[in-house]
């Protein structure tokens, strides 16, 4: 079986080092940010890659700059986003107009709201968890991806965030899918010219919230 | 592996004198090259980072057998099934074998090297089942019926036009008359027709940057998003990797990713990357209901065992192909092997055996700029040298470069004759081509200076004009 004959191929080849292992301690030892710096450096690194960040001084908020995007990028007045509860309990009254949906995206969808998880400095990315509420085809579907993200679940590195949605940390279970979202799709296939909306979203937008509580997201 | 690299020379002489090709490389340098180096200088520390990755890699392999049991066990405990094949016949039965269960007549793909290592495409066709690429490259070439010319960007050999023309000679329903007045064009009429191949999937096949082994998931790293739909909307998903892909713990993936689409397309991070874990689960209203991951040997093992190992430290950015002068100058399909580029010169013997790649590790001229963009630090030189020693020892160098390679040695270890012959050879050429400054023809030289004339040497050698000098013996 070839279960066996890999694994006792691999058995004989093993090489004993002298080096420690190297475990813990693996994150770059970057400086720890201050809450105001990761803000900044998300924001820059987000915007290099032509994403959309607007600051919403609640998620009261959400649906009318949902609306507002959607108007301008001409797209049909309709939206789609997960049973999330957070979601679903905004008060969409505020968006007149704006037709909203439940569950994940159909072909026929061009914008989508979802609810990204945290935001990574160090590299300007989001991550998003699937789950019951949180389609993983809203995130590519539609021509529109609008992310909402509390500010703070900002966090400096990607050792944090994907730590921080582990269900336990000796045998850590990640939810289903763990999408880290930097930019809206793209492509350099054609003469190395960089296109954007190959075969996903053709643009992404941030809503961050800002926080009612201080440093209440680690 | 279905391809070898016998006809080297030949495809290199092609490659040379192919001037669309040469257009589309021209863009090389000033394009991943400079982004890659702009990327490196925003992050103070990545020489420190290239340390870590190689010794993540090193010690992954150390103890391999035990990170894929881990592996096995955490993915079939989040509900995927693990298979394990030796062979890549192995591994295409048992892919068509889970598609034709699941009663698949249209299967989608997200790109994967070891799956064109494999020649799936060609064996799920063969058995009646469509086979669709959507990676925009890979759809292109598949339209050609070419092989990707590089690991990342598969269809850099190609210009705009040529994808229109492409375009225009297969969507054929669509009117004659339309018009691609920018990339955007092209790309939007892609996406058009991949929408609802997208959607009609019976089963996608993805490979895998990486699999977590304290996790169970696999991780795929694209910009297009089309590894993400090929894995969400089809009812079955298929994972095809080697065993070499496996990386312990979230942590040690999180280092590597650092250092992946910086040293591949100079992005800090790709704009998706997704980590799979298992099928769908009870309450999820999307996702695949099945989900299968092939855990591919194809000579990994014996690589693993003996002089080439490093080379298993890739994690196939395509950095070195990139950097490479050789690869910069003849592009990919001239190497005519899956891995193109010093990555495949020093892979390829190993996969295809050395007899019919021979030729790649002796493109290069060692300069060494793929060992130092390597984000593993994969000793490329010393491999490629490597498998040039094997070359010699068993016999498959051809006689007339065994003689010369004979003669250079007996003179070499002869420092006083060597003194002598490059005294008389250099005083020669010198007077030779003192008036021009450069030689249109040296003796045995022929192939060399057909395109190029030689500069004239001063006359006299480097050990002569140290001793002028007055220098003593160095120490």
């Amino acid at each position: 079986m070839s279960r066996e004959t890999i694994l006792s191929a691999v058995r004989a080849a093993r090489h004993e080092r002298s080096t420690v292992r190297m475990r813990a301690g693996i994150a770059l030892e970057h400086a720890p940010l201050s809450s105001s710096e990761i803000q900044t450096a998300f924001i820059t690194r987000l915007e290099a890659c032509g994403v959309c960040v607007e600051h919403l001084t609640g998620w009261d908020d959400v649906p009318a700059a949902a609306l507002r995007y959607i108007t301008a990028a001409r797209l049909p007045l309709k939206l789609r986003h997960g049973h999330d509860p957070q979601i679903t309990s905004l008060p969409w009254d505020t968006a007149s107009g704006l037709e909203h949906t439940a569950g994940a995206a159909e072909p026929s969808d061009l914008a989508s709201l979802s609810r990204a998880l945290r935001g990574i400095a160090e590299t300007g990315t989001l991550l998003l968890a699937s789950g019951a509420d949180n389609p993983v085809t809203l995130a590519f579907l539609p021509d529109l991806h609008i992310v909402v993200l509390d500010q703070a679940h900002l966090v400096q590195t990607l050792d944090e965030a994907l730590a921080s949605v582990c269900s336990d940390t000796e045998t850590p279970r990640l939810p289903r899918t763990i999408n880290l979202i930097s930019g809206a799709s793209r492509t350099g296939d054609i003469g190395g010219r960089l296109v954007m909306g190959a075969h996903g979203p053709r643009q992404l937008v941030v809503l961050m919230v800002a926080s009612k509580m201080r440093n209440g997201a680690r | 592996m279905p391809r070898t690299a016998s006809s080297f020379n030949a495809n290199v002489r092609a490659a040379l004198s192919n001037r669309v090709l040469q257009e589309a490389l021209g863009g090389l340098d000033g394009g991943l090259v400079a982004r890659r180096r702009a990327a490196v200088a925003g992050l103070s520390d990545f020489e420190a980072l290239r340390d870590q990755a190689q010794s993540i890699r090193d010690q992954t392999l150390d103890d391999l057998a035990t990170h894929l049991e881990t592996f096995e066990r955490n993915a079939s405990a989040a509900g995927s099934a693990v298979h394990w094949a030796s062979t890549a016949e192995e591994a295409r039965s048992i892919i068509l074998e889970i598609c034709q269960k699941a009663s698949a007549r249209l299967v989608i793909k997200g790109k994967s090297m070891v799956s064109e290592e494999i020649a799936l495409n060609a064996h799920l066709e063969a058995a009646g089942i469509k086979t669709v690429e959507t990676d925009l490259g890979e759809y292109i070439l598949q339209l050609r019926g070419e092989m990707p010319s590089h690991i990342i960007a598969p269809a850099i050999h190609l210009t705009q036009d040529d994808v229109e023309a492409d375009f225009r000679r297969h969507h054929t329903h669509l009117p004659v008359d339309r018009t691609f007045a920018a990339a955007a064009d092209l790309v939007a009429e892609a996406r058009g027709i991949m929408r609802e191949t997208f959607l009609s999937a019976d089963a996608g096949i993805t490979g895998a940057n990486f699999l977590v082994a304290e996790t169970g998931s696999t991780v795929i790293v694209t910009n297009e998003g089309n590894g993400d739909l090929t894995q969400t909307l089809p009812r079955v998903h298929i994972v095809l990797a080697t065993i070499e892909k496996v990386v312990p713990t979230l942590a040690e993936t999180a280092v590597l990713l650092r250092l992946l689409a910086r040293s591949a397309t100079g992005q800090d991070m790709t704009a998706y990357t997704t980590f799979a874990t298992g099928p769908k689960r009870a309450r999820d209203p999307d996702g695949p209901e099945a989900c299968h991951i092939v855990l591919l040997d194809n000579g990994r093992t014996n690589l693993l065992a003996g002089q080439f190992r490093d080379v298993l430290r890739c994690i196939r950015c395509g950095a070195c192909m990139n950097h490479c002068p050789v690869y910069q100058a003849i592009g990919g399909h001239a190497y005519d092997a899956v891995y193109a580029g010093p990555i495949g010169a020093a892979l390829t013997p190993a996969l295809a055996g050395l007899e019919a790649s021979r030729d790649l590790p002796q493109a290069s001229t060692f300069c060494g700029r793929c060992e130092e963009v390597c984000p593993v630090k994969i000793p490329l030189v010393t491999l490629m040298r490597q498998w040039r020693e094997q070359d010699f020892s068993t016999g498959l160098t051809p006689a007339r470069q065994r003689l010369s390679l004979r003669i250079w040695r007996y003179v070499a270890m002869r420092p006083r004759l060597y003194q002598a012959v490059t005294r008389l050879a250099v005083a020669v050429l010198g007077a030779k081509g003192r008036a021009r400054g450069h030689l249109k023809h040296v003796p045995f030289g022929g192939n060399w200076t057909r395109t190029r004339d030689l500069p004239a040497p001063h006359g006299r050698t480097f050990q002569q004009l140290w001793k002028k000098a007055g220098r003593g013996v160095p120490r």
